[in-house]
């Protein structure tokens, strides 16, 4: 299934995202060796399903920690994760983050990454950069989590309101391991 | 004391073991400064330089900081080989791939950009040759003697009169035949070299930008380096529409200018009220501070036209909203079109006598076409007076009544939201209206560009810009404030004060607010910025539309930056420089600096100024609203003389960074041994996308290190890092190993804590940089000229 993209002018190419719903996002996730879990600064701003957009990251992120993985937040998006413990951050700027993995080799966590998950960034800096990686990151596959549909990604949501979004949240994380 | 080839005077130099002050040193004998004519300033290696000439300097950079490509449309449409889809590592027909595609766009980015600001430059020079004549001396005033130091450094001529920039303007264009001719299929192929001719674009962007500014102030008597310059009325509420009203939109001032003339002579200047919007106003206010007023930047101009306080709109040239003029005749307000580059189809009557002229547009002409700015004058002020009584501010808002029963209708599908720029929760606002609560709309008017696009996605034809503007009208009608006008060049004078601490990083950095208003959230963001580096003592430079946005509003105390600070290009200085071209005396501070502080030649000798820039001169450029093509050119400017550039969200949309990566290590030079040494990337990244307002306070504070940071600058830069990030993201950055040098560079109150963290990422000292000498970091010993010539005993320096 595809999805017209959020921003109607976004009509990047003939290669566009397949729609998944919150069930496939999460069974995506789980079956990736190495997620990245990229956060950014909607975090710090929005809501989704009545519940904090940041409450929805932690959770997610908590369970990637436990499998080893890290999550990389960009921009303000760290100032969420002040008083949680049990999750593996780092702090980068999402272009800096977007620029090393496209070397193959590069991990967040020294070991290469086979998936990116982006949250809440900025959405046109998540579409530039999902660009990026489409074209020169050939190693890598993306999936997006926000409300709003992304055709760079390999992956994406399609547009819903945030009641549906809260909902979408939560089953990715009910299915992840 | 003897004098000798190699000079240095310093106000104090301080470092852990040594405090020294009023320290002067003279090694030989050197000529006199009687002895030495100003035209004996040794000419460097690269006069005019052409598209091949800088190759080896842009090699530099780009080894340093790889462009980082985001290709926004993954097709080439460029010529009828195609339609090529490039995506991933296709090729197009040509044999193009996707990456050499962005170099291309990033080529016709910046060239669009320069291409602007030179006819703008070359359009001023001209009109003022032929009004005031060509020998109107370029005289920045007794405190700046190095009146152009872009045009000397890029092609060695030392302007004395307006026209002597006639010469310079024929090379810009000359290159831009040569820059345009490789954006044709078959030619330029490889990104970097699209790139090093993006940053050629850049440069003589910055020529053109000067020379416009220069002519534009020594012609028409705009404040030369002035630290107080006038304040200037500044706001939608500063308009008395009660009075005939002429608003001027753009960039070109020669239309405005000749407006505020006649009146002056025919003694009207009290009876019609002059205002105007973006860089117009900018220099009007500069030209006329007591009588010209500031409206606002591009987002004010459909808001102020729909509210039709306008009785007659000129529009001059650059970032105007293509269908201004159908807003204007909507509340039926006349419209004078100037440039030809902006013709909008209207009929020129350039030639036609002025009483007809003045009937078409009372008879009701859509708009008129002149290119006499006089004749624009008198055409502009007759219309108005007659006009203003007749329309008896038409408005084409609708009452609040009618806003109601529009938000009412509205069916919710958020249309306008995924049309809207920043996505602005429209719905939201509209669900409020809709039970007669404007106040949700009203708050949107602080984010809302202006496009009026929301409007073009609806449905139901639903004028969602009007009613926000109408729901927001109080609090516009409330906008009232003080701005300082552009001031222009930052003095020698100025620059020999603040020599010393600036360019040892004591005075941590210099911050440029710049660029557009297609601002990622509220206005108030560059407000914000601005403050927060005014209260920790960086010195805050601004031009064109973040120059308005920092007037907008007021702190605590109720004043404006611009009141609350000092204007002097020193610790804790708010500094207005001026419209969009001024932004060529940002990027002149750094060559003053590089001339006073260490007597560099500044003829021809692009790399070696650039090069100081680079490793020596703390500072940054902020574009948080970036959106025109001058914005990419203006930043790529900054990037080839080595000053790096924060973009805001929306700049991610340009396609192409210039990025670094602190843990690769790049090398450096000394000057005087030629020793290289690996050393950690500084600055960090040439052209960077923040994603937040705090994201841009925190990189822009890493941004201003430098190699050659003395310790005291490098434990300053290091306090405010570290605060800021405390401040804005809770916690302590993880990159301070690669910042700190030695233990020296750590503030002491935060030292152990500092030393906490780097003993948990293994960090080890580094050697400094020995301060006594000027490191410079990319060149090769034989190509630094101003040694040479310090060695041949030639002494050029004028300050």
């Amino acid at each position: 299934m595809i999805s017209e993209a959020y921003k109607t002018g976004n009509v990047p190419g003939p290669l566009t995202a397949v729609v998944v719903d919150g069930r496939t996002a999460g069974e995506i996730i789980n079956a990736a060796k190495n997620p990245l879990f990229v956060v950014g600064s909607m975090l710090v701003t929005e809501e989704a399903g009545g519940r904090r957009l940041s409450e929805y990251a932690i959770e997610i992120a908590k369970r990637l920690s436990a499998r080893g993985c890290v999550t990389i937040t960009t921009a303000n998006a760290i100032s969420v994760f002040k008083d949680v413990k049990d999750v593996n951050t780092k702090i980068m700027g999402l272009v800096e983050v977007v620029d090393r993995l496209q070397d193959p080799n590069w991990g967040a966590n020294d070991k290469p990454h086979d998936l990116v998950v982006f949250l809440g960034i900025h959405y046109w800096m998540a579409s530039q950069g999902l660009a990026t990686l489409k074209h020169f990151a050939p190693h890598l596959r993306t999936l997006t989590l926000c409300f709003m549909h992304h055709p760079n990604a390999d992956w994406s949501f399609p547009n819903m309101s945030r009641e549906d979004w809260g909902k979408a949240l939560e089953e990715v994380v009910q299915t992840l391991r | 004391m003897k004098e000798g080839p190699f000079n240095a005077r310093l106000k104090s130099l301080r470092t852990p073991n040594l405090s020294l002050s009023d320290l002067e040193i003279s090694i030989g004998r050197v000529k006199r400064p009687e002895e030495v004519a100003e035209g004996e300033e040794p000419m460097g290696p690269t006069p005019m330089p052409g598209i091949k000439d800088l190759r080896y300097w842009d090699e530099i950079l780009l080894r340093r900081y790889k462009p980082f490509y985001s290709p926004i449309c993954d097709m080439c449409c460029f010529c009828v080989f195609g339609k090529c889809d490039l995506t991933g590592n296709k090729k197009g027909v040509c044999g193009m791939d996707i990456r050499a595609q962005q170099g291309r766009w990033s080529l016709l980015t910046a060239v669009t950009g320069l291409s602007t600001h030179f006819s703008h430059a070359k359009e001023l020079v001209e009109w003022l040759i032929e009004t005031k004549g060509p020998d109107v001396p370029i005289d920045m005033g007794e405190k700046t003697p190095v009146e152009a130091p872009i045009t000397r450094v890029v092609t060695g001529i030392v302007p004395k009169k307006i026209s002597d920039f006639e010469p310079v303007l024929d090379y810009i264009g000359r290159e831009i035949g040569d820059l345009v001719a490789s954006i044709h299929i078959g030619q330029e192929s490889d990104p970097l070299d699209f790139e090093s001719k993006v940053l050629h674009a850049g440069m003589l962007d910055a020529l053109s930008m000067e020379i416009a500014d220069i002519a534009q102030i020594c012609a028409l008597d705009f404040p030369k380096g002035e630290i107080e310059p006038p304040l200037v009325e500044f706001g939608v509420g500063t308009v008395d529409i009660n009075k005939p009203v002429i608003l001027c939109i753009g960039h070109n001032v020669a239309p405005g200018s000749e407006i505020l003339n006649y009146l002056e002579e025919k003694g009207l200047t009290d009876s019609v009220e002059v205002c105007a919007l973006c860089c117009t106003a900018h220099d009007m206010s500069r030209y006329r501070s007591k009588v010209a007023k500031i409206v606002g930047p591009i987002s004010k101009q459909k808001k102020f036209v729909r509210s039709g306080f306008a009785d007659v709109v000129v529009i001059d040239e650059q970032c105007i909203y293509t269908d201004l003029q159908e807003e204007a005749r909507k509340v039926k307000a006349a419209v004078i079109v100037t440039s030809p580059k902006a013709m909008r189809g209207f009929p020129d009557r350039t030639n036609a006598p002025t009483d007809e002229i003045v009937k078409e547009l009372l008879d009701g002409a859509p708009g008129v076409l002149i290119f006499d700015p006089e004749k624009v004058a008198e055409v502009a002020v007759r219309v108005a007076m007659e006009l203003a009584p007749r329309r008896q501010k038409y408005k084409g808002l609708p009452d609040v009544e009618k806003i109601v029963s529009l938000a009412k209708y509205c069916k919710h599908c958020k249309a306008c939201e995924r049309a809207c720029p920043n996505s602005l929760k429209i719905s939201d606002a509209m669900y409020a209206a809709a039970d007669g609560d404007l106040s949700k709309l009203a708050e949107l008017e602080d984010k809302c560009f202006g496009c009026g696009k929301c409007e073009t996605e609806c449905s139901r034809n639903i004028p969602i810009l009007s009613m926000i503007v109408k729901a927001a009208e109080r609090q516009l009608k409330e906008e009232r404030s003080k701005i300082r006008a552009g001031r222009g060049p930052i003095t020698d004078y100025e620059m020999r004060m603040v020599a010393d601490t600036w360019g040892s990083g004591i005075v941590p950095g210099c911050i440029a607010l710049v660029g557009c208003a297609n601002y990622p959230g509220s206005e108030r963001e560059v407000f914000e910025i601005a403050k927060e580096f005014l209260e920790r003592g960086y010195i805050v430079v601004a031009t064109g539309c973040a120059a308005m946005a920092i007037a907008r509003y007021k702190d605590e105390d109720g004043k404006t930056l611009y009141e609350k600070h000092h204007g002097i290009f020193d610790a804790g200085g708010m500094l207005n420089v001026g419209s969009c071209v001024s932004n060529a005396h940002i990027i002149a501070a750094g060559i003053r600096l590089a001339v006073v502080f260490a007597r560099r030649i500044m003829r021809g000798n692009f790399a070696e100024i650039a090069d100081y820039w680079l490793s020596r001169t703390g500072a940054c450029g902020i574009v948080w609203g970036a959106m025109s093509q001058k914005a990419y050119s203006i930043a790529t400017a900054c990037n080839r003389f080595g000053i790096p550039v924060i973009l805001g969200p929306h700049g991610s949309k340009y396609r192409r960074l210039y990025l670094g990566r602190r843990e690769e290590p790049t090398p450096v030079y000394n000057v005087k041994t030629g020793k290289r040494r690996d050393e950690v990337l500084m600055p960090e990244h040439l052209l960077y996308v923040a994603e937040s307002k705090e994201e841009a306070i925190v990189t822009a504070i890493k941004l201003c290190m430098r190699y050659n940071d003395f310790t005291e600058g490098r434990r300053s830069k290091i306090r405010h890092y570290v605060d800021a990030y405390f401040k804005f993201f809770g916690r302590m950055p993880e990159d301070l190993k690669y910042l700190v040098r030695s233990e020296d560079d750590i503030p002491s109150e935060m030292r152990e804590v500092v030393l906490e963290e780097l003993k948990r990422e293994g960090w080890e000292p580094r050697k400094l940089p020995q301060q006594e000498l000027v490191d410079v970091s990319t060149l090769e010993k034989e190509k630094l000229w101003t040694f040479e010539a310090m060695r041949r005993g030639l002494r050029w320096f004028t300050v």
